[in-house]
């Protein structure tokens, strides 16, 4: 737990004094890595909850594990002016920084959560679609329809 | 059937194929909107009611070839000599009396046809890049799932404007024109008058139907699944 906590913490600098020295178009693609990420992790499991694909406790345990991790890095990720270029991020997202930045957190606290409670096929059931929901909410306020 | 009972002042507008087909997919456009706000988070209801609509309107570009008199495109799709003689009419108060579709009705028709398949074609490509893929995903590029998922919440708002003029002008010609329409729509007929187009209507056969019911499930579920996509959500 501990060498996890140290590994995420120096990741977490890493990523910070990173971002501080990027220039703007860098932290847009480091940003759409990160979801990107989100979306390839969340597409299998998505057919686990459809029935479609066969339940992976691994394989919700890793995406809930980078949604916990990355969510807390994503908020550093949209410093204000970086709504242009090849984005999508909305500029609503600098109107309300504080709510957009909640949603992350709340993301990752529901992530943790999530990871604890979920044990086996019905646990996931249970308590999967309740922290993907925030993807949805965030989207359909903070994200251009492309 | 009631041909002789009351209905000697009376003429079939409609045949029982053109009235399900077109009663059912606007049930199933109703339902399109509900499963989207209320239904399951990785939309299975809505994808199999979309599939299901892609198939009505297969069914009635079908049905618009072989079905019955009025329900065939080439017998209600107009000129515009006949559009603008429509229109005068309108506008002076004394529109033109048809059993079928008027001409300015068959613009909002084929309107609401081709708007309800573009929003059901782009909805097979559509993702929400979180747990939602549509049928076709599995062989569409980024760059196509990006597009056809911005044009399905791009056309909608204007189907729902040709649907709201759509139920606003048949209650505004039942109320005050000539005719009932939404009742004709409902029983299939009308009162026995003078048209400018064919009266009665012949209706379509019941074989025909099923038989365009049958190939149009085949078109699309057979597409789909020729097309490399997977047709069951
Ligand atoms: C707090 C807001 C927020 C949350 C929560 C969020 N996203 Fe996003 N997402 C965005 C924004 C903003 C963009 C556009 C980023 C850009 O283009 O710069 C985006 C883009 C994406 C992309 C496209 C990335 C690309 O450019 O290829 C995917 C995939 C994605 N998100 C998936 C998810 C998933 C899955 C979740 C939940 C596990 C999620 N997102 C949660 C705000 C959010
Ligand atoms: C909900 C979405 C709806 C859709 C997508 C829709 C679609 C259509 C289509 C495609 C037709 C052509 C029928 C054909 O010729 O085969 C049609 C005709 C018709 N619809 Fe709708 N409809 C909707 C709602 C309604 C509602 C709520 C009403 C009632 C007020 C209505 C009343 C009629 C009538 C009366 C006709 C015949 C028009 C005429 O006589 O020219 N529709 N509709």
């Amino acid at each position: 737990m501990n060498r996890r906590l140290a590994a995420f913490a120096a990741t977490f600098a890493v990523v910070l004094g990173a971002t501080a020295v990027m220039a703007q178009s860098d932290v847009i693609k480091q940003r759409q890595t990160l979801l990107k990420e989100f979306g390839d992790l969340t597409k299998p499991v998505g057919g686990m909850l459809r029935g479609s694909n066969a339940f992976d406790l691994a394989a919700v345990q890793a995406a809930l594990d980078t949604y916990a991790k990355s969510a807390k890095e994503l908020p550093a990720l949209f410093p204000a002016g970086s709504d242009t270029g090849d984005t999508d991020a909305l500029p609503a997202i600098w109107q309300d920084k504080a709510k957009f930045d909640g949603l992350f957190a709340k993301l990752a606290s529901d992530a943790t959560s999530a990871r604890a409670a979920i044990t086996d096929e019905a646990s996931f059931k249970a308590n999967f679609p309740g922290v993907i929901r925030t993807c949805g909410t965030c989207h359909d306020s903070f994200r251009k329809k492309s | 059937m009631r041909a002789d009972t009351p209905a000697a002042a009376s003429v079939l507008a409609w045949d029982l194929p053109t009235r399900l087909a077109k009663w059912l997919l606007a049930a199933l456009v109703g339902l399109a909107f509900a499963s989207k706000y209320y239904g399951d988070p990785a939309m299975v209801w809505h994808q199999w009611n979309g599939l299901a609509i892609l198939v009505l309107v297969v069914f009635r570009l079908l049905w618009g070839v072989v079905g019955g008199s009025t329900a065939r495109f080439a017998a209600f799709v107009r000129g515009p000599s006949a559009l603008l003689g429509y229109v005068g009419g309108l506008l002076k108060g004394r529109p033109a009396h048809y059993l079928g579709h008027n001409p300015l009705g068959a613009l909002v028709i084929l309107g609401l046809l081709g708007l309800v398949a573009a929003q059901g074609l782009t909805g097979l490509f559509t993702t929400d890049d979180i747990i939602v893929y549509g049928p076709m995903t599995p062989v569409a590029s980024d760059a196509t799932m990006a597009r056809a998922s911005a044009l399905h919440q791009q056309i909608y708002p204007f189907l729902l404007a040709l649907i709201g003029l759509h139920v606003v002008a048949n209650l505004a010609y039942s109320l005050f024109g000539r005719d009932n329409l939404v009742r004709a729509m409902i029983t299939g007929r009308k009162p026995a008058a003078a048209y400018v187009d064919r009266a009665p209507a012949t209706p379509g056969s019941v074989i025909a139907a099923l038989t365009c019911l049958a190939l149009a499930v085949a078109i699309v579920f057979g597409g789909i699944a020729l097309a490399g996509g997977n047709p069951f959500p």
